[in-house]
């Protein structure tokens, strides 16, 4: 029987499916939340994803640069949830026969990153006035006079920490450093900022673009966007996420973290069958022992 | 005892002026009626050294071969030639005649006027010259061989099957029963092929993994079968009794002999991908068994799927049987003899490991529309343990469907896609239908055929079954088949031809009888083993009616579907006939090679002063050493006889035993004696091109009798110094017929080699003022009669079109050139030499 395998797109979202006799699984992008930041393309592990720049486009008389943006190969996707589970923004959704299902939660063989977002219910009335101000993606809103933040979408920039002075506590999800090689950076491009999700990144008097560390997730949104190989790098050093003895996490991480942070995460929580499958893999060649 | 007489026969026969008894098969009227034999006898007496001549009604049935053998002691043979029919089919049996008579078993040699004459020329007297014709050849030849004695090579008493379905594992467990060390080896993870994934069988509707499993499990456990699942063959060498076949263990991951089957690793592993055993209709795991009854019982991770997470070594534990650094393993095993039972593909059925490939549109919506399914699919759908748990529903809706409707000959029997009946789609059909049916007993059938075709044992009571059960047959192949947008049901527009009206049905569900086509591979693997594919695109057998499970390679016999499709029982029962064919090979000790091997004389050979070592280069075998300083010597049991060392050897130092230059240069001046501008000189491969021409004998294939054959082992035996002597002699045509490119050659290359030379030579030809039609390169394959007989139509066509005359003069301008390298190798005639040195 031939396979379902449908690629559908509209303005807001892209979908994937792969329709068997009596099971459908679908793979929902919400066009809207994506930020092009490619770290699926990275996981994923059949190269199904790809990540495509987009034309600038004008906007309030400005030729601004627009996020690129990610298309799946219906063919080659094995509708694993790895993509889902990575995406710091989460804009990704699995569902088999409508009902959300993420298969490698499923199986518990993939970690969920941890997000540490406290309220200080005592210091946050202050703020709740301008409750839509707070987060630069508008996560956080007011519900019966209280303050809620959409945490499964949040990727942890601590931008309404800085606003509500410490009100709201988070902590990071990706620790890492941005660097932008001022001299290699093109005269009057401001790519990187009109893509950064968040707002780690400022418009210098120089028209130079400087970035804020405190405030950067580590997305690599505006890497995507850069015209000069050179001139913008990020790396992440780190990531938090819940426990889970799986080899496919290990390599997520060897994709998405410099060596150093996969040498720590085996160095911290070996378990044997772990580190004696990555060491037939040789990874631990790249990363130390 | 008998060989130390043949022995000293053969040196007397050799020694003696040649004695040639010609016999002459009427074949009853197959020859008879078209050729006149009297007037055969009486130029068949006026050949040199022919001193008996003798016609039979049919010279190979008993009182035929006694003939022979009184000729032989009576008129005291030393040669005999019989005209019948083509040397594929009976030189064996004359052979055997004539050594039972004392007469050295080479001694011997058949013109063929029934394949190449009487059967493809209309009665006259053109055909009757080509009749004469192929006697004189036939007599020069004779006349001119030599005794041969016949090599004995050990036989490796093991046994291989390729391809372990119901076919292939009859064959190997006969062959295990009979006491031969057997390796089964399968392409996919498990044995099993079709009949594991049928629910019922026809027409007892016996429960099919319950009677195949058993034997599926008796292979595991047979201490004489060695099943190497998961694997590829890469390469066959070798000959009968003693074949070398390389083998590709593709890499489980999983540890075969660890692995307990558990399938706790299964439980544990993330990733779902298409299950093409279930037809893509339903999942497995990456890590997994196709189905619960695999054998062997062990699982395998899709690396393409995998995403390593490792969850399985957990499940794993202590077993330890996962092993991702696992690589594929080249093994390689001798063998006696090879069965090979590769089976069929259902059209439309996907192929593993091709989840990823656009979907298929087909026929009738197939693909397109949702309640559009196979038969292989329902049988899926009907089993308990299918995708659906047993549950026979639409696709669409899930819903059970009320009206349910079969079309029949879906590929098969149709000019556009294949011509032939797949055999066993009637039965299967009606079998569906009773088993949906049986689970929704209000269901009503409708099956669209254009004839139903219920010959085995049983069928015709199982289709009684159907009908006396209310399915409604509708006659017709239908034109189209719509689908109602809304309710998904879909209209079948047919004319049903009993009612000479067009009709239109609507069903809730369709099912296609689909095609049988050749399994996936089946060139590829034909290729290695040196087999031909009929026109159908299944193995070819040796013949038809007699040797059904043969192979023109001896030792190789064919079992199952992948001789043409059949269904169970006729499967099962080649299966174990090819077993017995095998058994026939390894239950001797040695086996007989032909002596038609290459032997070098070492005063010609010039490698003794300076370095030559063509002949090294062209064996396909690699047989020849041609040691600085030393002759070159071909090892003779590495040597296959094709000859192609000798047509390439400058100083004709190599010679072909049984197909020397004498002897096919004998042929030659027989055949061009007369008119030879108005004659087509084919020298056609044994294997490939001369197979075509009997089948164009056989099928009745009519073409024009100017053309004269002369059979080599191989296209690469055919010297351009006969070539040469074709157009001294005036030829108009001359045809070289080989295997297909790229690898269709018995002997591996040597139609690359041949290829290579003709067209070489065709520019030489041509520089000489020779028309380039004239010299022909063409590969055609033993099924393709037609394709022979029409090469022969067009160059007699050309060869009119030329014109006699200009052929004539530009074999006369051409002359000096091409008689240049004869000359300088002495191969003309005195006299003629004398003549032209004028």
């Amino acid at each position: 029987m031939p396979l379902k395998l449908i690629r559908t797109e509209d303005d807001s979202t892209l979908t994937i499916e792969r329709g068997l006799y009596t099971k459908r699984f679908l793979l929902i992008v919400d066009r809207e939340t994506c930020r092009g930041c490619g770290i699926c393309e990275r996981v994923c592990h059949t190269g199904a994803i790809s990540l495509h720049g987009r034309p600038k486009e004008a906007i309030d008389g400005k030729e601004r640069a627009v996020r690129a943006q990610i298309d799946i190969d219906p063919h080659l996707c094995d509708h694993c949830g790895m993509c889902g589970a990575t995406c710091p923004f989460a804009a990704i959704m699995h569902t088999l026969n409508g009902e959300p299902m993420v298969c490698v939660h499923e199986a518990d063989a993939f970690p969920e990153y941890i997000r540490e977002i406290v309220i200080d219910e005592s210091k946050i009335t202050a703020y709740i006035k301008k409750a839509e101000t707070l987060c630069p993606l508008g996560l956080i809103s007011v519900e019966d006079g209280k303050l809620t933040i959409d945490e499964k979408s949040c990727p942890c920039c601590r931008v309404c920490e800085d606003r509500t002075e410490g009100a709201i506590k988070v902590r990071k999800i990706f620790h890492g450093s941005i660097k932008i090689e001022q001299e290699k950076c093109p005269e009057g491009c401001q790519n990187c900022f009109d893509v950064c999700p968040v707002e780690a990144l400022e418009l210098g008097n120089d028209g130079k673009v400087y970035p804020i560390d405190k405030f950067c997730v580590y997305c690599e949104a505006c890497v995507k966007v850069c015209p000069e190989p050179e001139a913008l790098t990020v790396t992440r050093t780190s990531i938090r996420h819940t426990q889970v003895k799986s080899g496919a996490w290990n390599k997520a991480l060897e994709k998405l973290a410099t060596g150093t942070a996969l040498e720590q995460e085996m160095r911290t929580k070996r378990t044997s069958k772990v580190a004696e499958s990555m060491m037939r893999r040789q990874v631990t060649g790249t990363g130390g022992d | 005892m008998t060989e130390s007489k043949t022995d000293t026969d053969a040196k007397v026969a050799e020694l003696r002026e040649p004695r040639v008894g010609v016999f002459l098969c009427h074949c009853g009227l197959n020859i008879a009626g078209t050729i006149d034999m009297d007037d055969l006898e009486e130029y068949s007496k006026k050949l040199p050294d022919v001193v008996f001549v003798k016609q039979n009604r049919y010279t190979c049935a008993d009182p035929g071969q006694d003939e022979i053998r009184k000729a032989i002691a009576e008129h005291d043979l030393t040669r005999v030639v019989v005209a019948a029919c083509s040397p594929r089919m009976h030189e064996p049996t004359f052979r055997t005649t004539i050594s039972d008579a004392g007469l050295n078993k080479y001694l011997f040699t058949m013109a063929n006027i029934r394949e190449h004459c009487s059967w493809c020329h209309p009665k006259g007297e053109a055909t009757q010259e080509k009749a004469k014709e192929i006697v004189k050849m036939a007599v020069a030849k004779v006349r001119l061989l030599a005794p041969l004695k016949t090599f004995e090579v050990p036989v490796t008493p093991k046994a291989m099957v390729i391809g372990g379905g119901v076919a292939g594992i009859h064959s190997a467990l006969d062959l295990a029963n009979m006491g031969f060390k057997t390796y089964l080896v399968e392409r996919d993870e498990s044995i099993g092929g079709h009949m594991a994934q049928l629910d019922k069988t026809f027409p007892t509707l016996d429960c099919s993994i319950c009677i195949e499993g058993p034997k599926m499990v008796e292979c595991s456990r047979n201490p004489n079968i060695e099943i190497i699942s998961y694997a590829d063959i890469l390469k066959v060498d070798g000959y009968i009794g003693n074949f070398r076949v390389k083998i590709l263990k593709k890499a489980r991951y999983v540890i075969q002999s660890e692995c307990t089957g558990c399938g706790e690793c299964v439980e544990s592993c993330p990733v779902e991908y298409p299950n093409s055993w279930e037809q893509n209709l339903g999942t497995r795991k990456a890590i997994s068994i196709p189905f619960p009854q695999a054998v062997p019982l062990v699982f395998t991770i899709n690396m393409d799927h995998c995403i390593e997470c490792f969850r399985c070594i957990d499940a794993c534990g202590d077993r330890q049987a996962i092993n991702f650094s696992q690589e594929p393993e080249e093994i390689e095993v001798e063998v006696g003899t090879i069965v090979v039972a590769t089976g069929f593909h259902s059209m439309y059925e996907p192929i593993p490991g091709s989840e990823s490939q656009p979907a298929e549109k087909g026929y009738y919506g197939y693909g397109k529309f949702d309640n559009v399914l196979t038969n292989l699919e329902v049988e899926r759908l009907v089993c308990a343990g299918g995708p659906t748990g047993g549950e026979v529903i639409r696709r669409s809706d899930g819903k059970h469907p009320k009206r349910v409707g079969f079309i029949q000959c879906v590929g098969s029997r149709d000019v556009n896609k294949y011509e032939y009946c797949s055999n066993y789609c009637c039965m299967a059909t009606i079998k569906n239908s009773v088993l949906i049916k049986e689970h929704e007993p209000d269901t009503e059938i409708y099956i669209f055929y254009i004839d139903m075709r219920t010959s085995g044992k049983g069928y015709e009571d199982f289709y009684r079954r159907g009908r006396e059960s209310g399915f409604t047959f509708i006659k017709g192949r239908p034109s189209e088949v719509i689908e109602d947008p809304v309710t998904k049901n879909l209209i079948v527009r047919t004319e049903d031809v009993l009612l000479g009206e067009p009709i239109e049905v609507e069903v809730d569900l369709l099912i296609l009888a689909t095609a049988g086509e050749p399994s996936e591979g089946t060139n590829e693997l034909g290729s290695k083993l040196h087999i031909t594919r009929s026109g159908d695109g299944f193995f070819m057998e040796s013949h038809p009616k007699l040797k059904p499970l043969d192979t023109p390679v001896d030792g190789i016999y064919l079992s199952g579907a992948c001789q043409g499709l059949k269904d169970i029982p006729y499967s099962v029962a080649q299966g174990s006939g090819a077993a017995a064919r095998a058994a026939t090979v390894l239950s001797k000790k040695t086996v007989e090679i032909e002596p038609i091997v290459a032997v070098i004389d070492p005063e010609t050979c010039v490698n003794t002063d300076r370095k030559c070592g063509i002949c090294v280069d062209k064996c396909p075998y690699g047989a020849i050493t041609a040691l600085e300083g030393k002759a070159a010597v071909v090892n003779v049991a590495n040597c296959h006889g094709c000859g192609t060392c000798v047509a390439s050897c400058p100083q004709d130092a190599i010679t072909q035993m049984h197909f020397t230059d004498e002897q096919i240069t004998a042929q030659i001046r027989a055949a061009l004696e007369n008119k030879a501008e108005e004659k087509v000189l084919v020298f056609a491969c044994n294997w490939c091109c001369y197979g075509g021409s009997d089948l164009a004998g056989t099928s009745r294939f009519e073409y024009p009798p100017n053309s004269r054959i002369i059979r080599v082992m191989c296209s690469g035996r055919v010297d351009t110094d006969f070539v040469a002597e074709a157009y001294r002699l005036g030829a108009g045509m001359v045809l070289v017929g080989g295997c297909h490119l790229p690898t269709d050659c018995h002997y591996i290359s040597g139609n690359w080699v041949a290829k290579e030379r003709i067209e070489r030579y065709a520019k030489v030809v041509e520089g000489a003022g020779i028309s380039p039609e004239r010299l022909r390169w063409k590969e055609i394959s033993a099924a393709e009669g037609l394709i022979f007989a029409n090469t022969m139509k067009e160059m007699s066509q050309q060869l009119e079109d030329i014109g006699t005359d200009k052929i004539k003069e530009e074999n006369e301008k051409a002359r000096k050139r091409i008689e240049a390298p004869l000359k300088r190798k002495g191969l003309i005639p005195t006299v003629k030499v004398a003549e032209s040195d004028e």
